[in-house]
């Protein structure tokens, strides 16, 4: 899954869509992995990095990755697979 | 750099909660460093906010509604034509634009300038014509009909679905769920605008619009898009961010050089959750939410007034997308001689 390129996030986790004026707010987790997102990372080389930062067990981080991912879609700021 | 002194009068200085489009395109023509102007506001009510605020208008004149008759409403522009020497008149209100699209030769005579669409340009958009007008040039346009009597609402319905728009053929538009409602609606519709009233297919999805200008060759010499972010209750955005659709874009484009429409125009579309765009409505002229365009890096009211002038304007390729606005209310203060004066002498 790829981020839309033209989908801009700052420092803060604060996301803005300008091919339709949406805006979001992500936590700082969140806006890592979009970071990551940005930077071409795949999905395997994502959660490999959050595993190694932070105290999380493989099938949680999974079923959140998911979460979010889905979510990144429901609101039209990802596309691909 | 700046020429010679525009005398340019401005209507819509109503900067109420349906606002008109004076002030924003006063505040444009303002913000231009080539121009110098002196500003005229031409106002049909003595309580309209932008003959007060400061810095808007160097003098505001009474004017009576178009509806009085073209020679009363034409003898008073010439009176005023006589102290301020016009240059030029930038109307705002769909109301008033069919006398002044007929006046345009006869004020062009007196040396008075305006830029406005064609009679043919500004009839085939009226919102009666719409289902026409998305047939020979190609845009989706919801499906809509003329109410001219309330005994047509039983069979007109058995075509649509609840629930429908219902609107008035210069403003206003409120969705009904049922029969009763569309009845209600006319009727408060029709006594206001007058017929006929517009029964439309409800697109459901995100409002979006353009303001545009053309020069009347068919270039579109700007283009900006807006979301409405925050609706009043009388439908009319509180709130809009711009943003780069370059759907939107063709399709103002394509319009403008398909009608090779000449002045401001609004596009107003519904982007549906499947990301078609329907046409629902086209104003005749600069949007209230103008000076957003502004702000964003296209001064539309500035290249109206160039293009008005004879002056090369060149094509707007580039706006910022994410630019806001929000309106507000505030308190202003005034005082009764300047009440008095709008009122006795019909200027201030």
């Amino acid at each position: 899954m790829k981020i839309k390129p033209s989908v801009a996030l700052n420092d803060n986790g604060f996301l803005f869509d300008p091919s339709t004026g949406e805006s979001f707010t992500t936590n700082m987790v969140g806006k890592e992995i979009i970071f990551m997102m940005k930077q071409r990372f795949d999905s395997v080389q994502i959660r490999s990095a959050i595993l190694e930062k932070y105290d999380v067990d493989e099938w949680t981080l999974e079923k959140n990755l998911i979460d979010f991912y889905s979510m990144l879609q429901h609101f039209n700021l990802a596309e691909g697979d | 750099m700046k020429g010679k002194k525009l005398h340019i009068a401005v209507t819509g200085l109503n900067n109420t909660d349906n606002p008109g489009p004076g002030v924003p395109v006063i505040r444009g023509i303002r913000d231009s460093s080539e121009l110098e102007v002196k500003i005229i506001g031409l106002a049909y009510e003595n309580l309209e906010p932008g003959i007060y605020m400061p810095g808007i208008t160097d003098k505001s004149y009474l004017i009576p509604y178009p509806s009085s008759g073209t020679k009363v409403f034409l003898n008073r522009i010439l009176e005023i034509h006589e102290k301020e020497q016009l240059d030029l008149i930038i109307p705002n209100f769909d109301a008033e634009l069919f006398t002044f699209i007929k006046s345009a030769d006869l004020l062009a005579g007196h040396g008075i300038q305006t830029f406005l669409p064609s009679l043919e340009q500004f009839e085939e958009r009226s919102k009666a014509k719409l289902p026409e007008f998305g047939k020979k040039y190609g845009v989706k346009v919801p499906d809509s009909r003329e109410l001219i009597s309330e005994k047509e609402i039983p069979g007109i319905m058995e075509e649509f679905e609840y629930p429908v728009l219902v609107k008035g053929k210069f403003y206003d538009a409120y969705i009904a769920y049922t029969p009763d409602q569309i009845s209600g609606f006319f009727h408060k519709i029709a006594s206001k605008w007058g017929l006929p009233v517009i029964l439309q297919d409800f697109i459901k999805g995100t409002e979006v619009n353009v303001v545009a200008l053309g020069d009347g060759t068919g270039r579109t010499v700007a283009s900006v898009s807006m979301r409405k972010q925050f609706i009043t209750d009388k439908g009319k955005a509180w709130s809009g961010i711009t943003i780069e659709d370059p759907k939107m874009t063709e399709i103002t484009r394509e319009l403008i050089a398909l009608t090779k429409w000449r002045g401001g125009m609004e596009l107003e579309m519904i982007k549906t959750s499947s990301s078609e765009y329907f046409l629902i409505e086209i104003n005749p002229r600069i949007p209230a939410w103008v000076y957003l365009a502004v702000g964003a890096g296209q001064n539309i009211p500035e290249a109206l007034v160039k293009l008005a002038m004879g002056m090369d304007v060149p094509t707007m390729e580039h706006y910022k997308a994410g630019k806001m606005f929000i309106r507000y209310s505030w308190d202003m203060l005034g005082d009764i001689g300047q009440f008095e004066k709008i009122n006795m002498n019909g200027e201030l």
